[in-house]
């Protein structure tokens, strides 16, 4: 029997340390890395018809991505319409009532939803939309949206209001309080900073999202007045224009990418102060 | 109630009162605490704590909870250098040499084996939580290996129980078996001094007495330190006694004299259940 | 006059628990109508290929000859791409947030890998495309040519588009999302277990190693299946840079497609209706195989609810 070598252990945990130390530092390298390309290069394309402009043929550094921000915001917006009362009482519902076996199945199909690649609901919105109707149009965009909110906010408010205490809800059922005047006036509200996290989260999580608006809303080049056809939106202007070879279109697909980007990022901070100032 | 105190300490031969103080006061000192200060986030926990333990002898820490008593011990293996806002100061000496300041860390908690408060069995077979100490420490044969592990179980007096189940995970165990485990974890390195946090406050009373019949018989070859709430029990199985409150350490000395009579006012408020 | 305001009361919490039941049902609803849409629209080419779709490499509108292997082939090398990078990077990083950084670095630390999963798929696609691409193509893989070129893995013309290219973009994106999850699983175990380890004389690594891994080896292998499922179904970043070549190469230096990118790229140009049928049987397939990832993860992370070890 012989002593094993204490220097050796100690040799080999400082090596995994170190090493542990490298690893979370290349995660940090990479996010500012990438932060600042988007930074630098989608500054460059910050100008006045940038932001004022619909998009023109490459080469005569007039387009821009005015439709499209529009557009981008108006699919979003009619998405939050959709997914974000959904969400908010399927949640409430799973949270209020759903111990049973129906709650069950619910949160596993939320669950497994929420692992759907968005591409797949992308196609589905086509399916049943634009197949349906004829056409491609930013209503089906919103549809998909909505589609990918759902579970997720459906499971943040269901998170969210199981952590209010059950006293408070007994309290305001013993007053007399009917169940929804208890739920809508009490549980959302000592909740409230939860729920807006959820939401907030689920809205920047679609902002990015590309593959959903492939097969549905399309892109275009002219104001989005009608949601009913072809919507000009940010992120699939940065898939068309980042593929082509022009160097303007190049230009603008990167400035979209900072729009986007900063919105997100945003929010996520924004999201992650308001918890935290809740919290103390 | 002042528990009752058998009028010469178990195990040991008929002998006058003086000459058992007398050997008590001579022995060895394995564990010498000088003006230790102890600081959980810059809030102190411990202030200029004196204590020696004595070897091959069980000193009993007492004291209502929150006093400060398990802080104390964690100091001796220094296991509270896993927290960073934890940090002590003071004198603290094992066989003579210094333990704060640049230490084997390896080393030195080889010497001093833990017990906690609930037992802490390794997600593997009872086999392998014995063996995990061992293998850590040395390069041996299977064979070797294999007579270890059975001398570190009929150490902690649970060889007959587990012989047949070496290879069931541990956690099948009952409460006390495997408590009784996390000692002959301990025991399979050969320490020196012995740490046991509350050992028996999770466990069953007919548990709680197979474990300090087994410290009796461990106090022949290791020194013990035993935190415990449990007046009755630090009366019943240590040679001596700290009592702390507040992170002080207010009175120490030979078991029998702590609990007949105590010369501090706070040790005797204690001891006779006025508070704690 | 009290009798009736209670019968009002009670009508409207019936609708109130009937609505939320309905939000609740949506869920379902949506999940199997997405199983169902894909697998109606896919079965002019499901008649046409039947099983042999999956095992075919033909893809060539111009003939009408369509097969998914060579995008699931995409799919998985990329994917196992990510993974070998992604799962131990993961895991010493969050061994790196709760055993070693101080309280004062794991938090901003664990904070920026957070943002890093919020960055959408697309701005890694432009980054992957525009910064990685270049960097690949002139400094990595014509090292990695040089070192290992004698492998086939390593050979052909080092344009930066590809499958490695791909895979690596994939691991950093499937990164945030395992660290997390590890990161929780080491958290979970707790605290006098480890200093029972630590109390015995062991090392940091070996109390990892040995004990907290042992613990949480469920949960963490849950957190790779997590990973998996997101890196399989990955489509933007991958498109960017994957090279859009209906090819199976055994170079990962060569152009590939994955199901993903395949739907991104040619879903615009599918003008007939086989080739319409074709993608989204290939989108059925992608479907079904996050299906069975998601599911076996599940399962996989309920088991270790019911955990081991001190209660």
């Amino acid at each position: 029997m012989r002593r094993k070598s204490r220097n050796a252990r100690k040799g080999l945990d400082g090596l995994v340390k170190a090493l542990s130390s490298l690893a979370a530092l290349t995660g940090i390298v990479f996010l500012v890395w990438i932060i600042c390309e988007v930074l630098i290069r989608g500054a460059q394309a910050f100008n006045w018809s940038f932001f004022t402009a619909l998009p023109a043929p490459p080469g005569t550094e007039r387009g821009g991505v005015a439709g499209a921000i529009l557009g981008t915001v108006g699919i979003i917006a009619l998405a939050s319409v959709i997914g974000i009362p959904v969400g908010i009482f399927g949640g409430t519902y799973l949270s209020e009532f759903g111990g049973n076996r129906f709650g069950g199945v619910v949160r596993f199909a939320g669950n497994v939803m929420m692992g759907v690649p968005s591409i797949v609901i992308g196609l589905f919105a086509y399916g049943v939309i634009v197949l349906t109707l004829g056409h491609f149009s930013g209503y089906a965009g919103a549809v998909a949206l909505a589609i990918i909110m759902l579970p997720v906010i459906a499971r943040t408010t269901e998170d969210m209001l199981a952590l209010v205490p059950n006293a408070l809800r007994e309290s305001a059922l013993a007053l007399g309080s009917p169940r929804w005047k208890a739920t809508a006036a009490i549980l959302f509200r000592a909740a409230k900073s939860g729920l807006i996290t959820g939401v907030l989260l689920a809205v920047a999580r679609v902002s990015g999202e590309t593959a959903p608006l492939l097969f549905t809303a399309l892109n275009s080049s002219f104001w989005p007045r009608d949601l009913n056809q072809p919507t000009a939106n940010l992120t699939v202007t940065i898939f068309n224009y980042a593929m082509s070879p022009y160097q303007d279109w190049q230009r603008i697909a990167w400035g979209a990418s900072l729009l986007i980007m900063a919105a997100v990022l945003a929010l996520n901070v924004f999201t992650r102060v308001v918890l935290r100032e809740r919290k103390r | 109630m002042i528990p009752e105190v058998k009028s010469h300490p178990p195990g040991a031969p008929e002998e006058t009162r003086s000459e058992v103080v007398s050997s008590y006061l001579s022995a060895e000192v394995r564990i010498s605490v000088r003006g230790l200060n102890f600081w959980y986030a810059g809030k102190q926990a411990l202030f200029d704590n004196n204590l020696e333990v004595k070897t091959n002898k069980v000193t009993a820490i007492i004291g209502p909870s929150g006093c400060g008593k398990s802080t104390h011990i964690r100091v001796y293996n220094r296991i509270y250098k896993l927290y960073r806002e934890q940090h002590a100061e003071g004198e603290v000496l094992l066989d003579g040499r210094s333990i704060m300041g640049e230490v084997d860390f390896i080393e030195l908690r080889r010497k001093i084996g833990m017990i906690f408060q609930q037992p802490t069995p390794f997600p593997m077979s009872a086999f392998e939580n014995v063996a995990y100490g061992l293998k850590l420490h040395y390069r041996m044969s299977k064979g070797e290996l294999a007579d270890r592990v059975e001398k570190a179980f009929r150490d902690a007096a649970l060889w007959d129980e587990v012989k047949d189940k070496l290879d069931a995970p541990a956690t099948a165990l009952s409460g006390g078996q495997q408590q009784r485990l996390c000692i002959a974890r301990a025991l399979a390195v050969e320490p020196e001094v012995l740490l046991m946090d509350e050992p028996t406050s999770a466990i069953d009373p007919l548990a709680t007495a197979k474990i300090e019949e087994l410290i009796e018989s461990l106090k022949r070859t290791y020194t013990l330190v035993i935190v415990t709430h449990n007046m009755q029990q630090a009366a019943r199985i240590s040679d001596f006694t700290a009592f702390f409150l507040e992170g002080r350490v207010i009175e120490y000395g030979i078991t029998r004299q702590i609990f007949t009579n105590p010369s501090r006012k706070e040790t005797e408020n204690y001891i006779t259940g006025r508070f704690g | 006059m009290k009798i009736r305001r209670k019968k009002r009361y009670r009508s409207t919490d019936v609708l109130f628990q009937y609505w939320s039941a309905f939000c609740a049902l949506v869920i379902i609803l949506v999940m199997a109508g997405i199983l169902a849409e894909l697998a109606v629209n896919s079965r002019l080419s499901l008649r046409e290929f039947g099983f042999g779709f999956l095992v075919s490499r033909d893809w060539n509108p111009v003939t009408r000859q369509f097969g998914a292997l060579s995008s699931i082939y995409g799919t998985l090398v990329s994917t196992a791409i990510a993974m070998l990078i992604a799962v131990p990077l993961s895991l010493v990083i969050a061994l790196f947030l709760v055993e070693l950084a101080p309280p004062a670095l794991s938090k901003p630390v664990g904070f920026a890998i957070e943002l890093l999963a919020a960055i959408p798929s697309i701005i890694f696609g432009m980054w992957g495309l525009f910064v990685l691409a270049p960097v690949m193509a002139e400094h990595v893989q014509p090292a990695l040519k040089t070192a290992f070129g004698f492998l086939p893995l390593f050979q052909g013309p080092p344009t930066g588009i590809g499958m490695l290219t791909a895979g690596v973009i994939l691991s950093l994106m499937i990164l945030p999302f395992i660290s997390a999850v590890m990161r929780d699983v080491f958290a979970m175990v707790p605290p006098v277990v480890k200093e029972s380890a630590h109390g015995l004389g062991a090392t940091t690594w070996e109390v990892t190693r040995k004990v907290t891994i042992r613990y949480g080896a469920q949960g963490l292998l849950g957190a790779s299946f997590l990973g998996l499922g997101r890196a399989i179904g990955e489509t933007m970043a991958v498109t960017f840079v994957i090279g859009n070549d209906h090819r199976i190469s055994a170079s990962l230096f060569a152009p590939a497609n994955s199901i993903a990118s395949t739907l991104a790229n040619e879903f615009s140009e599918a003008s007939e209706p086989l080739y319409l049928s074709a993608l989204i049987e290939l989108g059925l397939v992608l479907f079904i195989i996050t299906l069975l990832i998601q599911a076996a993860a599940r399962l996989w992370l309920r088991r270790l609810e019911k955990g081991a070890g001190v209660k």
